[in-house]
């Protein structure tokens, strides 16, 4: 049965909007300026999540506290359900976040925390009761009311923290990389299930993380920005299989960057030349156009192929093979190039050592095109 | 525009949602104008001008030209220097025992590293007159000697250094703690002696804050009264000579200008420690709980520290020993069985005096807390025009000696607009604005160590920033605030400087009333007088601590209903 406190958060959820969202920070010698974020586009729509990734320093947390309010904006706009909120007070933007410490107070007990922001807003006290033990129960916290945040465990403060923010039923939840303080298994296990209680709640979300295992398992859309500006919108699907740029194959995934030469485009398809022999990709990508000076074929790891010596289209030699159990890393060494493979089931294929002569194929299916931004070598 | 100013009227355009805060902004600046800046323009204005009002130097130059002037600032300065180094020594010595080394009593130790701090004036300087005078137990009652002079120079720096070594040994034991202990190991393990890493590692980190230590001392010597005025004698300095000049020969003018050569060095020594030492720490305070550092307890070391300390505590206990034995016998060398005589004396002459020191001490204590805790969170966490103003006026009444405070809000506080002389709040003002360094100085550290995210938490949560300073901020800083009240009930209760200027024959209180038991030799009464304040201000210690503990703060929303 449905609490009414789920149907209540629901009916208040609400778009947001950044339209040309700017920050600069004066820099740190004072001579100039630095720009943070630099025009920032986005659209988060209702019950959505959506995550900001990108290595430190892109601008990520800036946008966040931004949209929060903690944050002057240098330039731009911010909608929040179609009104206009950049002079609107942090205090009054009828938005919750949990911060990456996750900030309880700790000196009150788990049941102030989770009341403090109802009391703020001077309800009746029959709602703040109500509200806070429905969150209570939706969160699975019940038996450590009474305690203080120092006195429950690190799961336990999460889910406290969750449950203060959405208690106030906001409009945005604004999560601030909330699992990173966690050890790896119980990150995960968090992240599942912050994700599924947000879908749950249709709550509109916005979170920062530089994970991008995290940003792929939790969003319904993934921004990947980099230093200050989006590279990428998309699902993680389409950030993974469609990457736009060499920076975002990159970032998500890893991807051997391979110089291709173009011969002939045809029907969405592409003639390229890849390591001195010539192929048919099939699906060239959307960051494909044919109109770049130079091309690079990105390949993932486990879209290679390890055979037997003779038997793939180039020759190469094993450099290097790590078994992890459910797959194995090669370094294969072709001509002057290593590539990186990952070869999954070894135990139905063959577990090649060091020094072994192997052959190599590519899964053109799966192969990229993509601009080539990188300097030309020497 | 730069964005640096963009930013800065982002905050300010927040800040005007908050109409509240921004009037209680507006509020405090124009009371620290009042109250700290005014006064101080009008003291320098009456100093540089004639009676007529023009501007004249005449009674500027007179008191140069005076040649005992002259002598009396060099007195100053000398007692400043000596006391300064001596303590300085003491305190480092405690310092270094109780932190570096494995020795029993550390506990009383640092008993009596803390008591003179919250120890009524007079204390010591009637201890002195007890043990050494011409009828004192161990010049005449043991040693037989008649003609010792107990006055001067002597006995001001023993004084001294027994009033304001613990300045020196708090500050210095901070920066001990602070140090690395594995810096110190490091050098141990590298092979070298306890003597080579004191001198080569321990002594260096600690040299920002020996010269702290040392400004600091020099500053509460030169602000002294209460000792020179009492055991001076022939040895003038110039607090004591200004107020000669006014209660004495009403000379206003040369005393506002004896005030003003009072004020000049110790706000140098305080803008040097503020701004230079400070600057100069090696320590990084990392907040992560450090290591427990190995003690030293080769006893070569360790006994001479331990008899060092010991000794010197023995003599504070003796020194307090004293004035309450005095408080208790007949007539001081002379007849010494035992009597409440003085106790009746002190009661018959009517408590008056102690129960506006009291009630004054009352109202302004939460006052003073109060604002010390605002003006730290207003300054580390918010932004607004006046922001260096507020910080800076706030703190430099830790650098203006009681003196040149009194004299100048005679000079402030004596016409209209502003008529308050001869009333409780004028007394209340002094004991606001003189205690608020220590405040907020003590809320700023804490503060400084409190995530900001917390406070976002909250202000995320929909609270306004009374709310949050309210709900959140102060209960977190509930220590520093509790020493923030303790210390300011002492100094109001203990004040001599400022408020012997200030004082009427309504608002008359308990230390100007003992100032007056000494002047007329009366020694015994003063001490009964002097135990009475000790009984009362542990008592407020005690109540202030079970207080403070007893405030939930959490549970208490619907009582402040009011700030939004």
């Amino acid at each position: 049965m449905k609490n009414r406190i789920e149907e209540e958060i629901k009916a208040k959820s609400s778009s947001l909007k950044l339209i040309k969202l700017t920050k600069k920070f004066p820099s740190l010698d004072g001579s100039g300026e630095v720009t943070a974020v630099d025009g920032i586009d986005l659209d988060i729509k209702s019950g959505e999540l959506t995550t900001l990734l990108g290595p430190s320093g892109c601008g990520k947390t800036t946008t966040l506290r931004m949209v929060a309010g903690f944050e002057s904006i240098t330039s731009g706009q911010l909608l929040l359900g179609g009104e206009s909120i950049e002079s609107v007070p942090p205090n009054k933007r009828d938005m919750a976040m949990m911060f990456q410490s996750y900030a309880l107070f700790p000196h009150m007990t788990v049941f102030n925390n989770i009341r403090y922001g109802l009391k703020i807003q001077k309800l009746p006290e029959e709602e703040i009761k109500r509200r806070t033990n429905e969150i209570i129960e939706l969160m699975q916290i019940r038996g450590m009311e009474n305690r203080l945040p120092s006195k429950i465990s690190g799961g336990q403060q999460q889910r406290v923290a969750l449950a203060r923010a959405v208690v106030i039923e906001p409009k945005v939840l604004l999560f601030d990389e909330p699992l990173s303080n966690l050890d790896a298994k119980l990150r995960e296990y968090m992240r599942d299930e912050l994700r599924s209680l947000q879908q749950r709640l249709g709550i509109t979300s916005l979170y920062v993380t530089h994970d991008q295992a995290e940003a792929m398992a939790i969003s319904d859309k993934v921004v990947l920005m980099n230093e200050g500006r989006i590279m990428q919108v998309g699902s993680p699907w389409e950030l993974y299989n469609e990457p736009a740029s060499m920076f975002v194959a990159d970032f998500i995934g890893k991807s051997n960057f391979l110089e291709c030469g173009i011969c002939s485009v045809s029907g969405g398809g592409a003639d390229v030349e890849l390591l001195g022999r010539k192929f048919h990709l099939p699906r060239p990508g959307k960051g494909f156009s044919g109109m770049a000076p130079r091309f690079a074929a990105v390949a993932r790891p486990e879209s290679i192929k390890v055979l037997d010596s003779g038997k793939g289209d180039f020759d190469g030699v094993v450099r290097k093979a790590i078994f992890f159990g459910n797959y194995v890393e090669y370094a294969i060494q072709v001509g002057d190039r290593l590539l990186r493979v990952e070869s999954y089931f070894p135990q139905e294929t063959k577990f090649y050592k060091v020094e072994d002569k192997v052959g190599v194929s590519f899964n053109l299916e799966s192969i990229r095109v993509l601009e080539d931004n990188r300097p030309v070598k020497g | 525009m730069n964005n640096n100013t963009a930013d800065f009227f982002w905050k300010l355009r927040m800040l005007r949602k908050e109409p509240l805060l921004v009037v209680f902004i507006v509020i405090l600046l124009a009371l620290l104008t009042l109250f700290v800046i005014y006064p101080l323009f009008m003291i320098v204005r009456y100093s540089i001008t004639s009676d007529g009002g023009a501007l004249s130097l005449q009674t500027l130059f007179n008191v140069l030209k005076n040649r005992s002037y002259r002598t009396t600032f060099s007195n100053s300065i000398q007692l400043g220097v000596i006391s300064a180094v001596l303590a300085t020594i003491i305190g480092y010595i405690f310092a270094f025992t109780i932190t570096r080394t494995e020795v029993p009593f550390k506990g009383f130790m640092k008993t009596m590293a803390t008591i003179p701090i919250i120890s009524p004036p007079f204390v010591l300087s009637l201890s002195i007159i007890f043990l050494f005078g011409r009828k004192g137990l161990i010049t005449n009652g043991l040693l037989g000697i008649t003609d010792f002079n107990v006055y001067g120079m002597h006995s001001l720096i023993l004084v001294q250094v027994l009033s304001f070594f613990p300045v020196a040994y708090l500050t210095l034991s901070g920066i001990l703690q602070a140090i690395d202990a594995s810096v110190e190991d490091a050098a141990l393990n590298l092979g070298a002696s306890r003597w080579k890493i004191f001198w080569t590692v321990t002594f260096p980190l600690s040299l920002p804050g020996i010269f702290s230590a040392l400004l600091l001392v020099f500053i509460q010597s030169l602000q002294d009264f209460s000792n020179p005025a009492v055991i001076g004698g022939g040895f003038p300095t110039l607090g004591v000579e200004a107020y000669r000049a006014i209660t004495g020969m009403y000379d206003l003018r040369t005393g506002s200008i004896l005030s003003i050569m009072l004020l000049i060095p110790s706000l140098i020594a305080f803008l040097l420690q503020k701004y230079w030492v400070s600057g100069k720490g090696f320590v990084t305070v990392t907040g992560k709980p450090s290591q427990n550092r190995t003690k030293i307890d080769e006893k070569h070391i360790t006994i001479p520290l331990f008899t060092l300390c010991i000794l010197f505590s023995a003599v504070i206990v003796l020194f307090y020993g004293t004035v309450i034995m005095g408080a208790f016998v007949k007539v001081w060398g002379i007849d010494y069985s035992l009597t409440l005589d003085h106790f009746r004396y002190v009661v018959s002459i009517g408590l008056r005096p102690l129960k506006n020191a009291i009630l004054l001490a009352v109202i302004a204590t939460p006052l003073t807390g109060l604002t010390g805790m605002a003006i730290a969170f207003l300054t580390v966490r918010k932004n607004f025009i006046g922001k260096k103003y507020m910080s800076l006026a706030s703190l430099l009444t830790f650098a203006l000696p009681g003196t040149v405070v009194g004299i100048s809000f005679i000079l402030a506080f004596n016409d209209r607009p502003f008529m308050l002389t001869g009333t409780a709040l004028i007394l209340v003002c002094v004991f606001i604005f003189r205690n608020l360094p220590v405040g907020i100085e003590g809320a700023t550290s804490a503060l400084m160590q409190i995530d900001p995210s917390i406070e976002e938490a909250s202000v995320n949560m929909g609270a306004s920033s009374f709310q949050t300073f309210f709900q959140v901020t102060l209960p977190l800083i509930k220590g520093a605030f509790f020493s923030g009240l303790v210390y300011s009930f002492v100094r109001a209760m203990t004040a001599v400087s400022a408020i012997i200027f200030l004082v009427s024959a309504r608002w008359n209180v308990v230390t100007t009333r003992i100032f007056s038991l000494f002047e007329v030799s009366q020694y015994s009464d003063a001490a009964a007088y002097i135990v009475i304040m000790i009984v009362v201000i542990l008592a407020a210690i005690y109540l202030l601590n079970f207080l403070v503990n007893r405030i939930a703060p959490d549970t208490n929303v619907k009582a402040r209903k009011g700030f939004k």
